[in-house]
């Protein structure tokens, strides 16, 4: 009988667990963020710190999740410049992913087909970061698909400044294969942010 | 006891996997409309007119080209005007739109208001004014609600409709009712008191509407800077090339400082 009640408490506690773990669909509402141009930055440049490259850049306030952050951006007609910066405060455990869902048109985010750009905070290492989002967890490089690579980033955490930061690149005019168009006077609709897994 | 132990241990593996589901799950995210505005073609723009005019200044040094100078000024301007009538639309919105509306709107009314004050009679032609008025007044919250306009910028568009309503109401019942005459017309002086406090609200409200703009331009600057400069083309340089060579030399370098305070105010510098 003792084990019967144990056991029942357990399902219960990781019912809640479990709920507790699914990610909260709370409606969110689009910001407008008008990207002015400004200065190139070179792709080798990308290190996942806030250089004095980002000083033209427009600053856009953000909430992602439980913590504060600021997205930089600008454009030099040619590629698209955007950095997160999330104040987190600390370290977070495990592997920090910084990521960029560009609807490819249909209006629905995270749909397939949708244009990914992603990287992991790996010391500022500068990575490849073209995807293409085919479904939950499953999204393929724009390599794999025939595309061509055109979006790049890196990522760090600053101790000093207890931040995140990724800096992200990609080429405002589509490769004809898997990425979103995003020459001037288009209104893109994107998401931007990060996940631990 | 055997099988508390086994109850204890399915527990704690529980208990692991919630944890481990719960870190698993973390995340944040934001949607974000964005729209890349060629602010290039502009900085161009401004560039090229930059060489423009210091070609003229360097022209201007020498001697006996006076006239010709002055006629490439007047090209200059009748050239590069359609820069400054158009700039706003290259940051994707024409706030000259809302503005010369706006103005249209008051001037409709306060004709209105005149035909009354003339004569009654003339009841048809206020009502024709104020109906111009109040279809413009749509026109604008239409464009407003279309381009990302803040609830009270249209809420305050739906007044300024309702006013416009009521005034044309009011110029009937005036010329129809001998008995409301007496108080009638100034009812309709008070309506367009009314219209015209809310058409500043509604200028207060604009702001609000900038999508299009970068972050770092209010609507209001953009429109100063744009006011500025046209005031400026229109009084100041043109006098001044019928006047002398130095003081084309001045307005030339007071068109120098217009221009880069509109650059500065649209970051192009």
């Amino acid at each position: 009988m003792s084990s019967i009640r144990w056991i029942t408490s357990f399902s219960i506690l990781l019912a809640i667990s479990l709920v507790s773990a699914l990610p909260l669909a709370a409606e969110e509402s689009s910001l407008c963020a008008p990207v002015g141009a400004g200065a190139s930055i070179e792709t080798r440049d990308l290190d996942g710190r806030i250089g004095p490259e980002w000083d033209d850049a427009a600053r856009q306030p953000l909430v992602l999740g439980s913590y504060t952050a600021t997205a930089l951006l600008k454009h030099d007609g040619a590629r698209l410049y955007l950095a997160l910066i999330i104040e987190t405060g600390r370290k977070l455990p495990g592997v920090i992913d910084g990521f960029i869902v560009f609807d490819n048109g249909d209006g629905r985010l995270y749909a397939q087909g949708d244009d990914m750009t992603m990287v992991a905070a790996r010391e500022g290492k500068l990575l490849e970061a073209d995807f293409t989002y085919r479904g939950p967890y499953d999204f393929v490089t724009d390599a794999s698909l025939s595309g061509q690579v055109n979006a790049h980033g890196a990522g760090n955490y600053n101790p000093d400044r207890k931040v995140y930061v990724f800096e992200f690149v990609k080429d405002l005019a589509p490769d004809g294969c898997c990425d979103v168009d995003l020459t001037h006077g288009l209104n893109v609709l994107l998401v931007v942010g990060w996940s631990s897994g | 006891m055997q099988r508390r132990r086994f109850c204890i241990a399915i527990l704690a593996f529980g208990l692991l996997v919630a944890v481990a589901l719960t870190a698993a799950a973390e995340e944040g995210t934001q949607e974000i409309v964005i729209r890349i505005i060629d602010t290039s073609a502009t900085k161009t723009a401004l560039d090229e007119l930059n060489q423009e005019v210091s070609r003229i200044i360097d022209k201007l040094t020498e001697e006996g080209l006076y006239e010709k100078l002055a006629s490439d000024l007047i090209n200059l301007i009748g050239g590069k005007h359609d820069l400054f009538l158009t700039l706003p639309s290259l940051l994707g919105y024409a706030m000259t739109y809302w503005m010369d509306t706006l103005t249209l709107i008051d001037n409709n009314v306060e004709q209105a208001v005149s035909e009354m004050d003339t004569s009654l009679e003339n009841w048809q032609k206020a009502v024709s004014a104020l109906r111009e008025a109040q279809h413009e007044a749509r026109t604008m919250k239409r464009f407003i609600r279309d381009n990302g306009g803040s609830e009270k910028a249209i809420e305050t568009c739906d007044t300024l409709i309702d006013l416009l309503q009521q005034a044309q109401l009011q110029a009937v019942a005036i010329y129809s009712d001998e008995a409301y005459q007496v108080f009638g017309t100034l009812t309709l002086h008070a309506a367009a008191q009314d219209i015209h406090e809310t058409k500043s609200e509604l200028i207060d409200a604009l702001p609000d509407v900038e999508w299009g703009f970068p972050p770092y331009v209010s609507a209001h600057d953009l429109y100063d800077a744009y006011t500025s400069m046209n005031a400026w083309l229109a009084s100041s340089l043109q006098s001044a090339v019928d006047e002398s060579v130095s003081e084309v030399v001045l307005a030339l370098l007071g068109f120098e400082t217009e221009k880069h305070d509109l650059a500065r105010i649209l970051n192009l510098d």
